[in-house]
C-alpha cells in the first residue's frame, strides 16, 4: 500500500515538474520570410484609375495552392506597373525591404508577344538581354523592377510571368534568372481588350 | 508495473550489509603487453610496493600474486628497454592489462582496467576502438571511426556535418554516450551533427544490439560510447601536444591534454581546435565549406577507500559552413543547381563562413559517485547539458544575419545503478533513471518557429540478470519507461496551441552466450526497444532546409489530391503509436594466435517507423515546392558485418571490415533513402625497425559500392514537367523517391607514415591519394557537388 502510494507520488511529482515548471510559449515572430501576397498595380500614364490584380497564397508554407487574379488591361494604353509584396498572415509589407536591398534583388518578366507593343518580344526571363522597361534602379545603377513601363497592343490574350530573384553578391548587368534563388515566381492570365 | 517497483525496492532495503573484513586472501592477476605491437611481454618484473613481494610474467605475459592483505596496492612494472609503469590497484576494479612502452618511443605505458569496458551487458558485448590509432595522423573526425568499425557509417551534409549511422539507423534511433551520459542534442534533423570530437576520447565502444533495457529509449539500433580519458591515481604529470596542418581547406588543428594523479586525486584537462577554409574537390572549390571548431574539457577523480567521485565538464563550439550552391529556392532552382557542372556561386578560396551555416555550442557537466559496499557497487550520476543551436539560412536583407532556427535545449539526468554480488548464481544490476528536457525557441528569428517549445520528463526503471552454466551464459533484462511531454506552440498566424502527452513502454531483452572453446565464442541477443514520436515528427511545420515538411499532427489526409493543414490534431483525432523495435543480433567471435575475427548478423523489425515522404506539390508565391509529410509504417532492416585482423608477420598486420545493410518498408513496399551501401575497408600496417627510429606505415583501401535497393528516382525536372502536363506524379501517396540516382562505386586510397624519436613523433598522411572524384550516397550535398579531393596532413606530436 505504501509502495503504491509512493508510486503515485513519484508520478505526480513528475507531472508537476513538467507542467508547472515552464509555461512559456514560443515568442511571437513576424513572418518576414514568407511572401503570401503579391499585387500588380497597373497605373495608366494618363492618370485614370489604377487597376490592381493580386496573387494570394492563403497559407504560406501550407499545402494550399496559389490563387491569381486574371489580368484585364485596356488596349493601346501606357501603364506603369507597380509591384507590392506582403505577408498577409502577419500583416508585414515587404516591398520597402526589397527596395532597400535593391542591390541584391531583381524582377524579371516573361509574357506572350501579342500582349504588348512595348516592351517588344517575350521578356527577359529566357534571356537577360531582352527588352524590359525598368523605371527604378538600385545603388549600382542596375534595374530592380518594382516599377516598370508597359504599352499594351491592340488586343490579345496570353500570360505574364513575374520572377523575383534574390542575388546577393551576384547581381550584375548580365545576371539573369539562372542566378540566385527565387523569391517570387508567378504566372497570370492576361487579356488585352 | 507496481510489482517491478516492489522487487527493486525490496532488493535495496533487504541488502545484507556485510562489510568486508581484512583477510589475506586477495589475488591480483593481469597481463602485460607491448603498447605498439600488442605482443605479450614475458619476464617483466612485477612488484607490490607495500609488501615488497614480486613475480615475473610468464611466456604469455600473465602474472599473478596471491595472499595479499591490503585492499589497495601499488604495482610496479619494470622491464629492460621499457619505461617503468606504476599502477594503483584496488580490488573493486577488474583485472588490469598493462601496456608498456619502449624507451625510445613517445608513448607512455598505460594500464587498461576491465572497468573501462563497462558498456553493454553480458550478451551484448561492445566492440572497442582505441582513439590513439586515429590521433596518430592528426585527423580524428567521425569518418575515421566509421572506417575502422564495421556497421558504422556517416550521414553527411558535406564534410563538416557528420552524423553516425549504425546498422542503417541514425539520429534519435541510436544513442550516443559521452562522459558516461546520454548525449542530448537536436537529434531530429539529418543535418544536425553531434558536437563530439572523438579525438578527445580515449576509446570508443560500439554496442550493436538494442540497448534500450540498459540505456533507455532511442537506443534502438545500438549505442556508441565515447569514453573520456582515463584518470589514474599516482600518475606522474603527462602532457601531450599535437599540431597538425592539412592541405585541403588549408586547415590547422591543435590538441593539448594534461593529466596527473596524486594519492587520492587525479586531474585531467584537454583542449582542441580545428579551423579550415573552403575545401576542394579534384575539379572545383566548395565555396563556404569552412569550419571553426573548438573543445575544452576537464575531469577530476577523487578516490578514497570505498568511494570514487568523478566530475567532468566539457564545452564544444562549432561554426560550420554549408556549401553555398546546395541551398536552393523552388523546384526550378533545385533543377538548375543539380544540373550545374560546378556548384553555383563557386568563388575564390576563403576562410570566411557565410550563410548557410550552423553555430552550435554544447556544454556538459556531470558528477558521478561510485560506492563499493562489500561486493555491491552503487553508482549515482547527475548531469546537466545545454545545447544551443543556431541555423543561419540565406535570407533577404538584414534577416541574413539572423538565425532562422534558434533553439536552446537544457537536459538534466539523474541515474542510479546498483550492481549486486552473485546471488544464487545470478549476476545483475538494477537502476532508475530520470531525464528532463526543456526545449525552447529563442526570440528574434523573424520567422514562425519550425518546432513548438516543449518539456519532457521521463522516468525509467530496469533490471538485468544473468546466470552462468559452465561455458554458457543466459541473460534477461526488463525495463519500464514513462514520459510526460508538455507542448506549447504557435500556428502560422501566431495563435497558440497546447498539448500534454504521456508515453510509456515496457521493454525486454533476452540473451545467450556460449564460449565454444577458448578461441571461439557465440552470442545472441533479442531485444525490444522503443522511442516516442519526436516533437518534430508530430508538430514540425514549414520549411526546414530545402523542403517543406508537415508533422503527423499538422495535416489531415483524406486521400484526395491535396491535404489540409488548417487544424492541429492530437492523440484522440489521430493516434500516433510509439516506434517499437525488435532487434535480433548474433555474433560469432574468434580470437586466435595470429587472427581475430567477428561476424555479426542481425534482423531488426521496427513497428510504427516514422519517416517523411513526399506527398505533393504546393505552389507558393515563390513557385512550386514539393512538400513532405511524416507517416508511420513498418520497417525491416537486416544486415551483416564482419571484421578481420590477421598478423602476417611480427611487424605486419592486415585488418579488414565490411558491412551490408538491407532496409525495406514492408507495409507500403518501398526502399528507404540514405541507407549506406555495401562497403569494404582494409588496412595494411607495417612497422620498420630502423637504426635510430621505428617507422610505422599504414595503407588504407576503402571501396564503397553503388547503392542498390533504392527507391525510384524522380528528378525535379520530371516533377515540374508532370505538373505542367497536368499529370501529377504524386497520385500514389505511398511512394518514396529520391531526386537523383545513387552515385557510382568508388575507391579511396590513404597512405600514412609515422616515426617517433624520444618524445617527438611526426606523421604524414595522404587522404584520397588517387585524387578520385566521388560522391557519397549518404551525403546530402551529393546532389550538388562531388566530395573532397586529395588531402595531405602533417602532424607533429610532443609528449612531456
Amino acid at each position: 500500500m505504501l509502495l503504491r502510494n509512493l508510486f503515485y507520488l513519484v508520478i505526480l511529482v513528475l507531472i508537476a515538474f513538467v507542467s508547472c515548471n515552464d509555461e512559456e510559449l514560443p515568442p511571437i515572430e513576424n513572418e518576414e520570410e514568407v511572401i503570401t501576397d503579391v499585387d500588380l498595380i497597373f497605373s495608366p500614364v494618363d492618370g485614370s484609375t489604377p487597376l490592381t490584380f493580386g496573387a494570394n497564397d492563403p497559407d504560406g508554407e501550407g499545402p494550399e495552392d496559389m490563387v491569381t487574379d486574371p489580368i484585364v488591361l485596356g488596349a493601346e494604353t501606357s501603364y506603369q506597373l507597380f509591384i507590392k509584396v506582403r505577408n498577409d498572415i502577419d500583416n508585414v509589407d515587404l516591398t520597402e525591404e526589397i527596395k532597400e536591398e535593391g542591390a541584391e534583388h531583381m524582377f524579371f518578366f516573361g509574357f506572350s508577344d501579342e500582349l504588348f507593343d512595348q516592351p517588344e518580344g517575350n521578356g527577359n526571363i529566357d534571356s537577360r538581354a531582352d527588352q524590359v522597361n525598368y523605371i527604378d534602379e538600385d545603388e549600382n545603377g542596375l534595374p530592380i523592377g518594382l516599377i516598370t513601363g508597359w504599352q499594351t497592343s491592340t488586343g490579345g490574350s496570353g500570360t505574364l510571368r513575374v520572377v523575383l530573384k534574390h542575388q546577393p553578391d551576384v547581381k550584375t548587368a548580365t545576371s539573369g534568372t539562372d542566378v540566385g534563388s527565387t523569391d517570387i515566381d508567378l504566372t497570370f492570365d492576361v487579356t488585352v481588350e | 508495473m507496481h510489482k517491478l517497483f516492489v522487487v527493486v525496492l525490496l532488493g535495496l532495503t533487504c541488502l545484507s550489509i556485510a562489510r568486508g573484513q581484512t583477510k589475506c586472501d586477495k589475488t591480483i592477476s593481469g597481463k602485460v603487453l607491448d603498447i605498439s605491437s600488442n605482443e605479450p611481454l614475458p619476464y617483466v618484473s612485477v612488484r607490490v610496493t607495500e609488501t615488497n613481494t614480486g613475480v615475473v610474467t610468464d611466456g604469455e605475459g600473465h602474472f599473478s600474486i596471491s595472499n595479499l592483505c591490503e585492499d589497495e596496492i601499488h604495482l610496479e612494472f619494470t622491464y629492460v628497454g621499457y619505461k617503468k609503469v606504476v599502477h594503483h590497484h584496488d580490488f573493486h576494479h577488474d583485472i588490469p592489462t598493462i601496456l608498456m612502452a619502449q624507451e625510445q618511443i613517445a608513448l607512455e605505458g598505460i594500464v587498461v582496467e576491465g572497468e573501462q569496458l563497462r558498456g553493454g551487458t553480458k550478451t551484448l558485448n561492445p566492440e572497442l576502438f582505441q582513439i590513439s590509432e586515429l590521433q596518430k595522423f592528426g585527423n580524428t573526425d567521425m569518418s575515421g571511426l566509421a572506417n575502422a568499425i564495421s556497421g558504422l557509417s556517416i550521414v553527411h551534409t558535406g564534410q563538416n556535418i557528420q552524423k553516425p549511422i549504425l546498422h542503417g539507423l541514425s539520429g534519435n534511433r541510436i544513442l550516443l554516450i559521452q562522459q558516461g551520459i546520454r548525449y542530448e542534442y537536436q537529434s531530429w534533423g539529418d543535418d544536425h551533427a553531434p558536437g563530439i570530437d572523438p579525438g578527445n576520447s580515449s576509446s570508443v565502444e560500439v554496442i550493436k544490439g538494442a540497448g534500450t533495457v540498459k540505456y533507455g529509449p532511442e537506443a534502438m539500433g545500438g549505442v556508441i560510447i565515447f569514453n573520456p580519458e582515463t584518470m589514474s591515481l599516482h600518475e606522474p604529470l603527462k602532457v601531450t601536444t599535437q599540431l597538425s596542418g592539412h592541405s585541403n581547406g588549408k586547415g590547422l588543428g591543435g590538441r593539448i591534454s594534461a593529466r596527473q594523479g596524486f594519492d587520492h586525486w587525479s586531474v585531467m584537462v584537454n583542449g582542441s581546435g580545428n579551423i579550415h577554409g573552403d575545401l576542394k574537390t579534384p575539379d572545383y572549390l566548395l565555396t563556404n565549406t569552412g569550419m571553426k571548431v573548438w573543445n575544452v574539457g576537464t575531469g577530476v577523480l577523487y578516490h578514497k577507500a570505498n568511494t570514487d567521485i568523478e566530475f567532468h565538464y566539457s564545452r564544444n563550439n562549432q561554426n560550420l559552413g554549408i556549401l553555398r550552391g546546395s541551398v536552393t529556392g523552388n523546384l526550378d532552382d533545385l533543377a538548375l543547381a543539380m544540373g550545374a557542372e560546378e556548384p553555383l556561386y563557386t568563388a575564390d578560396f576563403n576562410y570566411q563562413i557565410n550563410t548557410p551555416r550552423q553555430e552550435v555550442v554544447h556544454d556538459m557537466a556531470s558528477i558521478k559517485g561510485t560506492y563499493y559496499l562489500g561486493d555491491h557497487v552503487f553508482d549515482l550520476k547527475y548531469s546537466w547539458q545545454l545545447n544551443q543551436r543556431k541555423e543561419f539560412d540565406i535570407r533577404r536583407g538584414s534577416n541574413n544575419e539572423l538565425p532562422s532556427i534558434d533553439l536552446k535545449l537544457a537536459t538534466h539526468t539523474l541515474d542510479f545503478n546498483w550492481e549486486h554480488p552473485r546471488w544464487n548464481g545470478l549476476d545483475g544490476e538494477s537502476g532508475v533513471s530520470w531525464l528532463y528536457h526543456d526545449n525552447d525557441n529563442l526570440p528574434g528569428t523573424n520567422t514562425i518557429p519550425f518546432l513548438p517549445n516543449y518539456n519532457d520528463s521521463r522516468l525509467g526503471i530496469y533490471s538485468i540478470e544473468s546466470r552462468n552454466y559452465g561455458n554458457q551464459t543466459f541473460e534477461l533484462g526488463l525495463r519500464y519507461d514513462v514520459q510526460f511531454t508538455s507542448v506549447r506552440g504557435r500556428q502560422i498566424n501566431n495563435d497558440p496551441y497546447y498539448n500534454d502527452l504521456v508515453f510509456q513502454n515496457l521493454t525486454a531483452s533476452l540473451g545467450y552466450k556460449l564460449e565454444i572453446d577458448d578461441k571461439l565464442g557465440f552470442s545472441t541477443n533479442l531485444g525490444t526497444s522503443w522511442r516516442n514520436p519526436d516533437v518534430s515528427e508530430l508538430y514540425g511545420f514549414g520549411k526546414h532546409g530545402a523542403i517543406i515538411q508537415y508533422g503527423l499532427w499538422r495535416y489531415e489526409d483524406s486521400g484526395e489530391s491535396d491535404i489540409s493543414t488548417s487544424t492541429i490534431l492530437d492523440e484522440s483525432s489521430k493516434p500516433v503509436n510509439n516506434e517499437v523495435g525488435y532487434k535480433w543480433i548474433n555474433q560469432l567471435k574468434w580470437s586466435g594466435n595470429r587472427s581475430d575475427w567477428i561476424i555479426n548478423g542481425y534482423v531488426h523489425l521496427i513497428r510504427n517507423y516514422i519517416f517523411a515522404t513526399p506527398r505533393g506539390i504546393t505552389t507558393t508565391t515563390r513557385g512550386a515546392f514539393p512538400y513532405f509529410i511524416y507517416r508511420q509504417t513498418d520497417a525491416l532492416i537486416t544486415g551483416l558485418d564482419a571484421e578481420l585482423s590477421y598478423l602476417i608477420s611480427k611487424d605486419m598486420t592486415l585488418t579488414s571490415n565490411a558491412s551490408f545493410v538491407y532496409a525495406r518498408d514492408i507495409k507500403y513496399q518501398n526502399y528507404f533513402v540514405e541507407i549506406p551501401p555495401l562497403n569494404i575497408h582494409s588496412q595494411l600496417k607495417r612497422t620498420i625497425h630502423g637504426k635510430f627510429l621505428d617507422h610505422h606505415i599504414a595503407l588504407d583501401l576503402s571501396y564503397a559500392f553503388q547503392k542498390s535497393f533504392i527507391p525510384e528516382v524522380i528528378t525535379p525536372q520530371e516533377i515540374l514537367d508532370s505538373y505542367a502536363n497536368g499529370e501529377p506524379l504524386f497520385e500514389n501517396s505511398d511512394q518514396i523517391f529520391d531526386f537523383m540516382a545513387a552515385p557510382p562505386g568508388y575507391l579511396l586510397v590513404d597512405l600514412g607514415w609515422e616515426a617517433s624519436w624520444k618524445k617527438y613523433s611526426l606523421s604524414l598522411k595522404a587522404e584520397n591519394l588517387l585524387n578520385n572524384t566521388y560522391r557519397v550516397y549518404t551525403d546530402r550535398i551529393r546532389y550538388f557537388a562531388a566530395d573532397t579531393g586529395i588531402n595531405f596532413i602533417v602532424a607533429l606530436k610532443y609528449s612531456l
